[in-house]
């Protein structure tokens, strides 16, 4: 094997990793310059193009500079989960319907994860978890003052209540009913309304 | 922290010096790196060679084979209607940012 091929043979070794267009036109280009000489002026060519190691080293570095000159991609800073809109959106469904899951641990647990968002104010959020006991107090006054009322009527003897039917205070005890199907339920959703148009600062 | 600067003003005239070399003469692969490597303008031969691929993908720089007297045929390279204009685009700004650069660094080190 003469110099010349050796010196082919290493280079083609050595080019491998490079992209092939680039790594043909380097080949040819060394190829027909060591072509063009005598023998004695090929190894003074050799030497003057050096290892073919660092010459398909530096054609990768001309290719893809970033390879030795690696530029890290910009980290963006991921907000807290507390502070997106799905923790949000997942704290208000658990608390308008985590109860009916789990009785009350359900609502107890998306109480929480509202307290924790960042995404409403805290008179909202007091808004949506007073809610069910303001409606449940509300009703608890209505039961007592028909209790009071029917009471009073019939110490007066003015009122005949007839027993088949529900008297006020019956319509006022299926009302606490209504506060895990709909009160709370209602709660959650008015979070979830008052999330829109707000985002992830 | 030091940088090579060199390296980073390399990079960015080394495309217009191989323009301008060629805007001489056509030139092959060996000559444009031994004229370039004299010079510190590029390390190697493998340096060369993904340059003039961007020269001819920008349109600037041709290709053509002539046979040698000594050889094989020899690829060519010389310079589009395209690459001759982008060179006279880049001396009609090289010598003012030159001037602009000297001013605002100067010439001595600081006080």
């Amino acid at each position: 094997m003469n110099a010349t091929s050796d010196y082919l043979a290493r280079l083609d070794a050595a080019l491998r990793e490079v992209p092939h267009g680039i790594a043909s036109e380097i080949r040819a280009g060394i190829a027909e310059e060591l072509a063009s000489l005598e023998p004695d002026a090929v190894r003074v060519r050799i030497a003057q193009l050096g290892d073919p190691e660092r010459i398909a080293r530096e054609a990768m570095d001309a290719v893809m500079p970033a390879r030795t000159d690696p530029v890290p991609p910009p980290v963006v800073a991921r907000p807290p989960l507390t502070r997106t809109r799905g923790f949000a959106i997942a704290a208000a469904i658990a608390l308008g319907v985590g109860g009916l899951v789990v009785p009350f641990a359900g609502w107890l647990a998306g109480a929480a994860m509202v307290m924790m968002s960042a995404m409403w104010r805290t008179g909202e959020k007091l808004v949506a978890l007073l809610l069910p006991f303001a409606a449940a107090a509300l009703m608890a006054l209505a039961s007592a003052v028909s209790a009071w009322l029917d009471g009073g009527g019939e110490q007066a003897g003015t009122v005949v209540v007839n027993p088949l039917l529900p008297a006020a205070y019956d319509f006022m005890h299926a009302g606490f009913l209504l506060i895990p199907f709909v009160v709370v339920p209602v709660s959650g959703f008015w979070l979830l309304w008052r999330l829109r148009g707000r985002s992830t600062d | 922290m030091t940088v090579d600067v060199g390296a980073q003003m390399r990079k960015g005239v080394v495309e217009y010096c191989v323009l301008g070399l060629l805007s001489r003469e056509p030139m092959y692969g060996w000559q444009l790196a031994d004229a370039l490597t004299g010079r510190g303008l590029i390390a190697s031969i493998g340096t060369l060679y993904p340059l003039l691929g961007r020269l001819r993908d920008n349109g600037w720089v041709t290709t053509f084979d002539q046979p040698s007297e000594s050889g094989p045929a020899r690829r060519y390279y010389r310079l589009t209607a395209d690459g001759i204009a982008q060179l006279t685009l880049f001396r009609a700004q090289w010598d003012p940012f030159a001037r602009t650069v000297s001013g605002l660094v100067g010439e001595k080190g600081p006080r």
